[in-house]
């Protein structure tokens, strides 16, 4: 256990997260440690799974806390705390995504970047072609617009209920739902060769594909522009 | 990458995969969901895309989930909390004093995009070693005082107000009005008096700024804060308003980019 301050105080153990969040705005030097040690797992999960790089990851689960712990006198109590996080963490994942992109020539260094998360320990069990599959899919993701992969990330990925995705990113149900909705469609390609022979992946009636070819339409410009919608 | 507006499927015309995509999640208008199912129940090939849109999401839920978070993360983030902990505690030991030197808050290093995680622990981890060697007295709390990064909450308007009145409280003007002749050394206040150009021109004021915060989270985006004297000074030397403005940071970045005034304020000091 990395934790510089070990173990946390038998009564912060008991404490559920609002009490800890009051007990450190009033001073108390541990309670927020003890937030941290409880949902940090989760949060890197999240944003991980988000911005598809470590170092980013990193610096955006650090940031959020390092926020979180400024910002702790303006939590309302109208979510529960682990949704605050949830949604300081994907903020911030969000917030480096922006600038990194910027700075990210190719799509491709997304991508090479995405896959390299499946190794190497943790895709050791599974078979070749389910991890072929999963390459596949994790570099599509990393060819989404931010938003539609955060989404993805909340509800398919990491299995949160929809209200809740909807809670963190602070959007409406059907604004989850259809970023979902069209970050799925755009991964389809990616899994067309478990479909039966004759599928219609590319059978679209109008002339603009509503599923984007997997390399070259669906570069960096289509992924920040998508950045760019309310 | 928007298509037309989606209209029901003509008999013989396939929807498009984020069209079926959208039924599948109750999205569609009644009569385009009508229209849809029942090209779906005649359509097997339009049925398999509905599968496989299904199977995407099962694929997706059977990725191998990231393993705990790694220990040197962990690590990191102790340390900025501890850095955080004793900011917060000389803060409220500095709360006494008038004259306080954190009215202009300068670039908190964790929080520079610039800088890579790397770097920025080895400055966390000089600074706590300067706190634990009780050097720097000053410096340290005046480096990592900043604004609170609250992006979460509504309210933006009490926050920015609450910040600015932080920023540039009544109590500070005793103070030399000029901003130069408020640092303290060893700070990184050279900084706090120089706005970047494309800041200076969004505003079309040259004067000198009462303080600034170059990352103030504003609406999910990070904005660059500027709180000028509002209107005439006063013969104390001091005016009782300022102005609090909130712009796009983008053109700091990107030079291309011209600055934009995203909000406006006035605020009577308190």
């Amino acid at each position: 256990m990395a934790d510089a301050r070990g173990e946390a105080r038998e009564g912060l153990r008991d404490a559920d997260d609002r009490q800890l969040l009051s007990l450190h705005i009033r001073g108390d030097p541990e309670a927020f440690g003890e937030l941290v040690r409880r949902h940090r797992d989760r949060l890197w999960a999240v944003a991980l799974r988000t911005t598809g790089d470590r170092e980013e990851a990193a610096d955006a689960v650090q940031d959020a806390f390092v926020s979180a712990y400024r910002a702790a006198h303006t939590y309302r109590g109208g979510a529960a705390v682990t949704t605050w996080l949830h949604r300081i963490t994907v903020n911030a994942c969000l917030d480096l995504m922006r600038k990194a992109s910027a700075r990210r020539s190719t799509p491709t260094d997304d991508t090479a970047r995405m896959e390299r998360l499946l190794e190497p320990h943790e895709s050791a069990a599974v078979p070749a072609e389910q991890q072929d599959l999963q390459r596949q899919l994790l570099a599509a993701m990393a060819e989404l617009p931010a938003e539609q992969r955060a989404a993805l990330v909340l509800v398919d990925m990491q299995g949160y209920p929809v209200a809740e995705a909807a809670r963190i990113l602070d959007v409406a149900v059907g604004t989850v739902k259809s970023r979902c909705a069209r970050g799925r469609a755009r991964l389809l390609p990616r899994i067309g060769h478990l479909r039966p022979e004759g599928a219609p992946a590319e059978r679209n009636r109008t002339a603009g594909p509503s599923v984007p070819p997997p390399r070259d339409a669906a570069g960096a410009s289509g992924t920040r522009e998508g950045e760019q919608q309310p | 990458m928007k298509q037309p507006p989606s209209t029901p499927a003509a008999p013989g015309d396939h929807p498009g995969a984020e069209e079926i995509s959208e039924f599948a999640e109750g999205l569609l208008p009644a009569h385009e969901a009508d229209a849809l199912s029942q090209h779906l129940d005649a359509c097997a090939a339009c049925q398999d895309v509905r599968a496989s849109l299904d199977t995407v999401g099962e694929q997706l839920a059977a990725l191998p989930a990231p393993a705990r978070i790694p220990d040197d993360v962990a690590a990191s983030i102790e340390t900025a909390l501890a850095a955080e902990q004793v900011s917060r505690e000389t803060q409220e030991a500095a709360a006494a004093t008038p004259r306080n030197v954190r009215a202009v808050p300068r670039e908190t290093p964790f929080t520079r995009p610039q800088l890579r995680s790397g770097r920025r622990r080895v400055w966390l981890l000089a600074l706590a070693a300067a706190v634990v060697l009780g050097i720097g007295g000053v410096a340290v709390p005046a480096l990592l005082s900043s604004s609170p990064e609250d992006r979460t909450q509504a309210g933006e308007e009490h926050r920015l107000r609450e910040h600015v009145q932080s920023l540039v409280p009544a109590a500070s003007r005793s103070d030399d009005p000029g901003l130069t002749t408020k640092q303290s050394p060893g700070t990184l206040a050279d900084k706090a008096g120089v706005m970047p150009s494309c800041v200076r021109e969004a505003l079309g004021r040259g004067a000198r700024p009462l303080a600034v915060d170059p990352r103030y989270p504003y609406e999910g985006e990070t904005g660059y804060l500027v709180v000028l004297p509002h209107g005439p000074r006063t013969p104390d030397g001091e005016p009782e308003k300022v102005d609090a403005y909130v712009v796009d940071r983008v053109c700091v970045q990107d030079s291309t980019k011209a600055g934009k005034v995203l909000l406006h304020r006035i605020y009577p000091r308190r």
